[in-house]
């Protein structure tokens, strides 16, 4: 779900800059001591989760995990995505330079919404709510990242719906594949004691 | 859970080695005006449906087209020159090629993967000086004998375009140097405003 260098307009880079600085500004305070680690790991896990991909008819998906990093960093996630993503475009050509401020919205900004809403199941900390946790954090990551790139792709005249279902179909089973690992990722943190928020 | 774990994890591993990125290339061969376009996922699959425009030196717009199921598109030009194909597949990913059409002997190609910035340009061709009569059929016994050569050279070119594990683990020493600068700035000054209180 990278977009390539020159597919958008002028107008779309821009804006997906401008607030893609707004995420690194509240991200960027966000960060403590405690926090850096955790970070820098999550954003390695995101670097390397793209590599992992399933071909799908006439598209190919791969891993997102921007779900996992949003839940277990909050806004810090804009600084770790924006890390990672800027080495996939460097060294595989993933996307771009110029399109980094889009696509760093488009994945990080569900990973803040998911943050907010698995926050009380977290807490809550039950094996049942952990579990409902990362399927609901899988869901929103995956499906709120493609209805962004949708939109986004209106801006060259494809149609929204056509490329939504496209999108959406396309990656269910990424989906599904993030619920489990999502899942295994909050109980093992719950069981090992270490605390799921910072 | 131990178990498990392991077992994600060598999933995951598994899905990793059997397949590489995310991004199209498109390699286009060009045979007296015949030009054949295909375009892959950099994991092999083949880009379908995608939509492809052709320009001319000039930018003006040749003729566009559709990939088939096996992310090829065969189409003529008539006029030689430089030309550039755009590949546009579903969910905004793009691949630009820059190829030549008859030039001298008119045996031409090129190839860039996935932006714009990182081209590479393989260029055969062949010096039609001091040909003996018959220099059209030399060329094309010559064209005939060159196909292998011309094939290995295409296979070579996609795979470079994909990414190798040097990428990948320079891409997380990278991760991990950056966030290693913040962590020590973060003690560097936590220690600092702690000597003078």
């Amino acid at each position: 779900m990278h977009i390539s260098e020159g597919v958008l307009p002028g107008w779309c880079l821009i804006t997906g800059w401008v607030l893609t600085s707004a995420g690194l500004y509240v991200g960027l305070r966000s960060i403590n001591g405690r926090k850096i680690p955790r970070t820098a790991l999550l954003s390695a896990v995101f670097f390397v989760a793209s590599l992992i991909h399933v071909p799908i008819g006439v598209t190919s998906v791969h891993l997102l995990l921007n779900g996992l990093a949003g839940a277990l960093l909050g806004w810090a996630v804009f600084p770790a995505l924006f890390v990672a993503l800027l080495f996939q475009a460097l060294l595989f050509q993933f996307g771009g330079i110029t399109v980094l401020g889009v696509n760093t919205f488009n994945m990080a900004f569900p990973g803040v919404v998911a943050y907010y809403v698995v926050r009380p199941l977290l807490r809550k900390g039950t094996t049942g709510s952990l579990i409902a946790a990362g399927v609901l954090a899988a869901l929103i990551g995956v499906f709120l990242a493609a209805t962004f790139v949708s939109a986004e792709l209106m801006s060259i005249g494809s149609s929204f719906t056509k490329t939504a279902e496209l999108a959406f179909l396309a990656h269910i089973p990424v989906a599904a594949i993030e619920m489990v690992i999502n899942s295994f990722v909050f109980l093992y943190l719950k069981k090992s004691g270490i605390p799921l928020e910072v | 859970m131990k178990k498990l774990l392991v077992f994600v994890f060598s999933f995951l591993f598994v899905l990793t080695a059997q397949s590489f990125a995310h991004k199209i290339s498109a390699f286009v061969d060009v045979e007296d005006g015949n030009v054949s376009l295909v375009s892959y996922f950099s994991d092999g699959t083949p880009a379908k449906n995608a939509k492809v425009t052709v320009y001319d030196s000039k930018g003006n717009v040749v003729l566009t087209g559709r990939t088939n199921k096996e992310g090829e598109f065969d189409f003529k030009v008539k006029k030689s020159g430089k030309y550039r194909a755009v590949v546009l597949a579903e969910l905004g990913h793009r691949a630009v090629v820059d190829f030549t059409v008859g030039t001298p002997a008119a045996s031409s190609e090129s190839k860039t993967t996935g932006n714009a910035e990182t081209k590479t340009t393989a260029q055969s061709s062949m010096n039609s000086t001091a040909l003996p009569p018959s220099a059209e059929e030399f060329r094309k016994v010559l064209r005939e004998e060159l196909r292998p050569i011309h094939r290995e050279i295409l296979k070579i070119e996609e795979a470079q375009s994909s990414i190798s594990y040097k990428d990948v683990i320079g891409g997380l020493g990278w991760i991990l140097g950056i966030f290693g600068a913040a962590m020590f700035g973060y003690c560097y000054r936590r220690r600092e405003s702690g000597d003078a209180s």
